[in-house]
């Protein structure tokens, strides 16, 4: 098994988006440019059967290898000819352990990743001295019917969107223009005190997006702008990217209406789920529970060297 | 909701004995606990509003140069946390499942102790109660095989390496027998224990297969050639699964096959007797890792939690022992 880098983005592409989806695609990819570091994982010289991307950083003179931001997980995936269970699993622990043994040798200061909810086999970077540490998203079923899907609702969730809608709230479809939505999600980004990454987010909005892969909802109450969802969606599934209320507008139920608008219209582009993408901050954690959406975790290996680790362990306990 | 610590002596007991009756639970019941000192051994309820029991776990304590510690007790998969969910809607059973996790963390805290690590059953997939009060969620592994298969396909889903193994014992005139003879299964873990340095816990074994095992609850083969016992697998029987508890095998008289033919054995039993699943219990140790893996099982994840407290930590870090 080769790992290796590739330069030409079609040839991996051909394979990550039927496997990935839009995360695979080479329009999301694009919005890295050539930050992103692209590895695939060939069979033999000449026969790829997967691969993964991940950034390489510098901050204060180290080296972090991370995911991109706004990107789930680093895209992990391989196509396996077993068809014995066994020479499945032999064939999966050799993959990730060669994955892994090429982030080690990369000899990072810090590596945080995370992989696609599929690839639950992370023992040989349990071995290779990582900290593999679930993490969480909730996912809807949206083969069920809309009415189904509503009733599964937390009662609270319910109530605060009355409540919304009775305040004067009022939810459109891609009202506003890239450059509009570029500004109100940095500005809610800011004021959550999140990190921005300013270049990532322009060219999410202003270069990535199309009506073909995503669609943004937004609130508005006496014409001016309350809230917005920008979700990005491939054949299957509908992500929740990015979401965020004005908060000096002092209304409830904002987000729950956008997030209700959002799933009724991946439903209706006919993708079969909605992935909320996940948090571990209980207070997010919870809005997205009120969904009765289904809890699916999905790994992060992390690893650090020994005194940023030191360090690590009181400010990301949770992966540390 | 609450958690309360329940001993022979306790009210409660009757009702947790007949809880654990009905919903099967092995590695909570009497029966099982009385392999441990008692000293070391607890189980808890866990009481909804009106005291009814909903669920139940169990733990070992121990202590280690003054540090009070909680672990999985050895020999059980996990902490056998059961409960009763009594959400009937999506959003309702997530925060029920949340709420009773975060009551069991706090039970666990309150207990002031110096080192947790617990194994979660693999049904617990939400860690997350533990995750926020600063405990640590890692990823374990099993092999479960999905007894629905056919014998055939069970067969062709072994690596080819096991099928030879199989077929080298056969033809090497191995036999291969279920037996209740606790003294020949305990000869032969103990002397894998000693080739592997491990002299813990045999109390424990002991207890298992000479006081908890019985043809309902368990079951043994061992692997003969002339007469002679060469190895032998132990797996005890919970609810619809057969776990793989312990094996052994004597090394003056080996053969390559006699392992892996107790092994194939025990799951056509496991098979035979209408379980669904057949469970290796899984390893982190690479080697062992692998041997299970040779199986055909399905890779199935499972949680631990930990909690260390700072000086606990240095002492293992000095230990060169870093369960984090």
């Amino acid at each position: 098994m080769i790992l290796k880098v590739i330069h030409n983005r079609d040839e991996f592409c051909r394979l990550s988006e039927p496997a990935l989806g839009v995360f695979g695609s080479r329009e999301w990819l694009a919005v890295y440019g050539d930050t992103i570091t692209i590895v695939g994982i060939y069979k033999d010289e000449l026969q790829l059967i997967g691969g993964f991307y991940f950034l390489n950083t510098k901050k204060y003179g180290f080296n972090f290898l991370k995911l991109p931001p706004y990107t789930p997980h680093c895209g992990l995936f391989f196509h396996s000819e077993s068809k014995n269970k066994s020479s499945y699993h032999n064939f999966s622990k050799e993959v990730i352990s060669e994955v892994c043994s090429y982030f080690s040798e990369i000899s990072a200061a810090l590596t945080i990743l995370a992989f696609p909810s599929n690839i639950i086999d992370l023992q040989p970077f349990i071995w290779g001295k990582y900290k593999v540490v679930p993490n969480y998203t909730y996912r809807i079923d949206l083969r069920n019917p809309l009415e189904t899907i509503k009733s599964n609702f937390d009662p609270k969730t319910r109530n605060v969107i009355n409540k919304a809608t009775k305040d004067g709230v009022v939810v459109y479809e891609s009202k506003i223009t890239g450059n509009e939505l570029f500004t109100f999600f940095k500005n809610t980004l800011i004021s959550a005190g999140a990190n921005v990454y300013e270049d990532f987010l322009r060219k999410i909005f202003l270069e990535f997006s199309t009506p073909s892969n995503s669609f943004s909802v937004q609130a508005f109450k006496n014409q001016k702008l309350v809230g917005a969802v920008f979700c990005i969606y491939d054949k299957t599934s509908c992500y929740y990217l990015l979401g965020g209320v004005d908060k000096a507008a002092g209304i409830q139920g904002i987000n729950a209406m956008l997030v209700t608008k959002s799933i009724e219209k991946a439903a209706e582009l006919g993708c079969t789920i909605f992935d909320f993408e996940g948090s571990m901050l209980k207070g997010v954690e919870k809005f997205f529970r009120g969904f009765g959406a289904e809890l699916v975790p999905f790994y992060t290996a992390n690893k650090a060297k020994l005194p940023i680790e030191i360090l690590l362990k009181f400010k990301k306990r949770e992966l540390f | 909701m609450k958690v309360e610590q329940v001993n022979k002596n306790s009210a409660l007991y009757p009702k947790l004995q007949a809880f654990v009756v009905k919903h099967q639970l092995v590695f909570n019941s009497a029966v099982w606990l009385k392999n441990y000192p008692e000293e070391t051994i607890f189980q808890c309820v866990i009481l909804n509003k009106n005291n009814d029991i909903i669920g139940c776990f169990i733990y070992y304590q121990f202590k280690k140069l003054n540090f009070k510690c909680i672990i999985t007790p050895p020999f059980s998969p996990n902490v056998d946390l059961f409960f009763v969910n009594p959400s009937e809607s999506i959003v309702g059973s997530n925060s029920f499942h949340k709420d009773l996790l975060n009551t069991v963390a706090d039970y666990f805290d309150g207990l002031n102790v110096s080192y947790i690590n617990m194994n979660l059953p693999d049904k617990i997939i939400d860690t997350q109660p533990f995750i926020w009060k600063q405990y640590l969620s890692r990823n374990r592994y099993s092999y479960l095989i999905d007894l629905s298969k056919t014998k055939d396909q069970l067969w062709d889903s072994l690596a080819t390496e096991k099928r030879k193994s199989v077929n080298k014992a056969l033809k090497d005139g191995l036999e291969i027998k279920e037996v209740i003879n606790p003294e020949l299964v305990y000869s032969l873990v103990c002397k894998s224990l000693e080739r592997n340095e491990l002299t813990k816990n045999r109390n424990i074994i002991r207890n298992i297969l000479f006081s908890f095992a019985t043809h309902e609850n368990s079951m043994a083969f061992v692997a003969y050639h002339q007469g002679l016992p060469l190895g032998a697998t132990f797996c005890v029987i919970s609810a619809n699964k057969a776990i793989y508890l312990f094996g052994g095998f004597d090394s003056e008289n080996k053969h390559h096959g006699a392992g892996v033919s107790c092994m194939w054995h025990s799951i056509l039993k496991a098979k035979e007797l209408g379980l669904e699943m057949f469970d290796f219990e899984g390893s982190m140790n690479p080697a062992i890792e692998r041997y299970y893996r040779e199986f055909g099982g399905n890779l199935t994840p499972y949680f631990n939690v930990q909690k260390v407290s700072f000086a606990m930590k240095i002492l293992l870090a000095l230990k060169q022992h870093n369960p984090i």
